[in-house]
């Protein structure tokens, strides 16, 4: 893989989509050193609930214990290893394990071995048997992350400049969001980086990907502008955030002029509630939204979205996902799907706001079949080596310029058509695998890197 | 009307989720043949890709959802969340977006639509019982969709149907709803957007 001066050039290996060696690798480099969405607060709301996820892809238990401390441990017995929690979601003071009986508190600790003395004698210590733990567990605006390195940064410190964007997007509600119900799980024959290097923020694929989108009236058309506020242009304007470590963000306004800022597609009992916990900027961000998406690195994706016309002609929602990339192999990726809603939003705009989501970029929306099928192209077509020989150039966008009038934090660029958030997403990638390393798998890996 | 939201007393660990009684007794045999066969008859049209006879076969009020499936660490909840729907359409959403893209108009730009996925609706344990509304009958039904994008391999999806089904004025049936519940809890399918 060689990684160049982005002015030049971008050019990444196919091998770092497709070969197995490096898959194998990023569950080590990567999956086992960044922190890691896990869940919703919302989600195990009372001591005792927990949810099974994956951390990386190793299998784990989210759970609020009694003291109400978010916890995640492997959910693996440290005796035999047997799984402990076999269900989805649950709520319990303790785990049992089916097969020799041992016993944990929901803190994790190790409370009963079955016939302790007469098994392991008198001198046995079980307090050397709690739960195989991850190393920090923290939380933001109700997102839960976990990293299996102790010795990781703060989640703040990790976040950057991007807690700046998540705010926006999850922490403008007095009363904070809530999931839709349990996730949604499906099986993506890709690479996990198609899906994410996608939702960094590519606004280039959209007018192609998505035509028929916007044939069908799903993005605001003149008329349904004209009736919110002055038209300012034909195109919607969008940015592109490199907010540091890998995260990014994309953000993409109706083009048009309001006199006051307005948070389209929320209940508009809503609107002072989210004046009032932004600052001025993140007001500027969120205020008459097209389309805002972006990554926490490494595979968590976050997407709000405004869409005219979902329920019929004249009819506009908001609403909010958060999706997360499970690397299973190099090409089988599973994916996380919550969708979030304002706490204090009323039934009949949360089904309103569901149905949207259904329609478009759920796991049965029409964006996500055509996002898919190109994602899982890509990996129909990499199973010999002539295509792992070749590369992806990627530098789009590279001459866009640089958005800091706006203030807002992080590498801001004027222009969505870009590729920008994938080298930022590229460029953390390439620190965190050490690819000198790479050089095992690969002839005349990299010569440089920008 | 609705279809009732599945219970088991706490506690329970057998027993079915919708008491066979609750709606009615089973339809008589004339009705459970026309019911039958009206479901083979839209599979087929669905099928076929004839979707204006497909869509002729609904009624205006037709809805169609389908939980999200969840494993719970209990027997007495479903295995899936009524409150949370994966897919929650109505006649209109299914003309106006779904249907819309296999059409002429958009089938050029819908990629994910082609080349078509072909699509297989097995219907099997037809069971037709009575409601309290005079010619409108609740049909479960067995459902095993078979899917095949492109080259790949067929993948499969099954469900169970519960649709209500009516008489029309005009004699034919239609269907008025359709809610139903998926047995995989990871969905491994090329398209999730189905037509179970």
């Amino acid at each position: 893989m060689t990684l160049v001066g982005e002015r030049d050039a971008f050019r990444v290996s196919r091998r770092l989509y497709f070969d197995p060696a490096v898959h194998e690798r990023e569950l080590d480099r990567i999956f086992g050193s960044c922190w890691l969405f896990v869940g919703h607060e919302s989600e195990i709301p009372e001591p005792g609930d927990y949810v099974t996820r994956r951390l990386g892809i190793d299998p784990v238990i989210l759970v609020r214990d009694e003291d109400g401390t978010l916890r995640v441990f492997l959910n693996s017995c440290r005796h035999r290893g047997a799984k402990l929690c076999r269900a989805d979601q649950g709520n319990s003071s303790h785990f049992r394990c089916s097969y020799h009986g041992w016993t944990y508190a929901n803190s994790g600790r190790c409370v009963g071995v079955t016939f302790q003395h007469e098994v392991y004698g008198r001198s046995f210590d079980k307090a050397n048997f709690d739960l195989y733990s991850a190393g920090r567990v923290d939380s933001l605006f109700g997102l839960v992350f976990a990293t299996w390195d102790s010795d990781a940064p703060t989640l703040a410190d990790y976040l950057a400049d991007e807690a700046f964007y998540l705010r926006a997007v999850f922490g403008k509600f007095d009363a904070g969001l809530s999931v839709m119900g349990p996730p949604v799980r499906t099986v993506m024959r890709d690479n996990w980086k198609a899906d994410t290097e996608n939702l960094s923020g590519d606004g280039y694929h959209t007018p192609i990907a998505h035509e028929s989108a916007f044939k069908l009236g799903l993005f605001a058309r003149p008329d349904d502008l004209a009736a919110l506020a002055p038209v300012t242009a034909k195109r919607f304007p969008g940015r592109t955030v490199d907010g540091g470590n890998g995260h990014t963000a994309r953000v993409q306004h109706l083009p048009i002029a309001p006199e006051r800022p307005m948070f389209l597609g929320y209940p508009e009992s809503l609107w002072p509630e989210i004046e009032r916990n932004l600052d001025g900027r993140q007001i500027e961000v969120q205020s008459r939204i097209s389309v805002m998406h972006g990554n926490v690195f490494p595979n968590m994706s976050f997407l709000e979205n405004f869409k005219t016309g979902t329920d019929g002609r004249g009819s506009m929602c908001r609403y909010i996902h958060v999706k997360l990339k499970v690397p299973l192999a190099a090409d089988l990726t599973e994916v996380w799907w919550w969708q979030l809603a304002p706490i204090d939003a009323d039934d009949e705009w949360r089904a309103l706001s569901q149905r949207a989501y259904a329609r478009t970029n759920g796991p049965g929306g029409m964006f996500e079949i055509d996002d898919g099928e190109n994602f899982v192209s890509t990996a129909d077509v990499h199973v010999g080596p002539m295509a792992r020989r070749g590369t992806y150039e990627l530098v789009g966008g590279a001459e866009h310029p640089s958005a800091d009038y706006l203030g807002w934090p992080g590498d801001v660029r004027d222009g969505d058509r870009t590729e920008h958030t994938i080298r930022a997403f590229l460029r953390r990638w390439h620190e965190l695998m050490e690819p000198d390393a790479l050089s095992e798998v690969e002839d005349g890996l990299p010569r440089a890197c920008s | 009307m609705t279809v009732p939201v599945p219970t088991r007393p706490a506690g329970a660990t057998t027993g079915p989720w919708y008491p066979p009684t609750a709606e009615g007794g089973i339809a008589p045999i004339e009705v459970h043949h026309e019911v039958s066969l009206f479901l083979a008859l839209e599979s087929e049209a669905f099928d076929d890709r004839r979707f204006d006879a497909w869509s002729e076969m609904l009624d205006d009020s037709f809805t169609y959802r389908v939980p999200v499936p969840v494993v719970r660490d209990n027997a007495s909840g479903p295995p899936y969340d009524p409150g949370t729907l994966l897919i929650d359409e109505t006649k209109e959403s299914i003309l106006d977006i779904w249907l819309a893209r296999y059409g002429e108009q958009l089938y050029d730009v819908a990629w994910g639509e082609h080349p078509p996925l072909r699509f297989r609706h097995h219907v099997s344990n037809v069971r037709v019982r009575t409601t309290e509304r005079s010619g409108v009958y609740l049909a479960r039904s067995n459902v095993l969709l078979s899917m095949v994008r492109q080259a790949t391999d067929p993948a499969q999806l099954g469900a169970e149907r519960h649709d209500v089904i009516g008489r029309q004025p005009e004699g034919a049936w239609a269907l008025l709803s359709r809610y139903c519940v998926l047995d995989a809890v990871v969905l491994d399918v090329p398209q999730v957007r189905v037509m179970l």
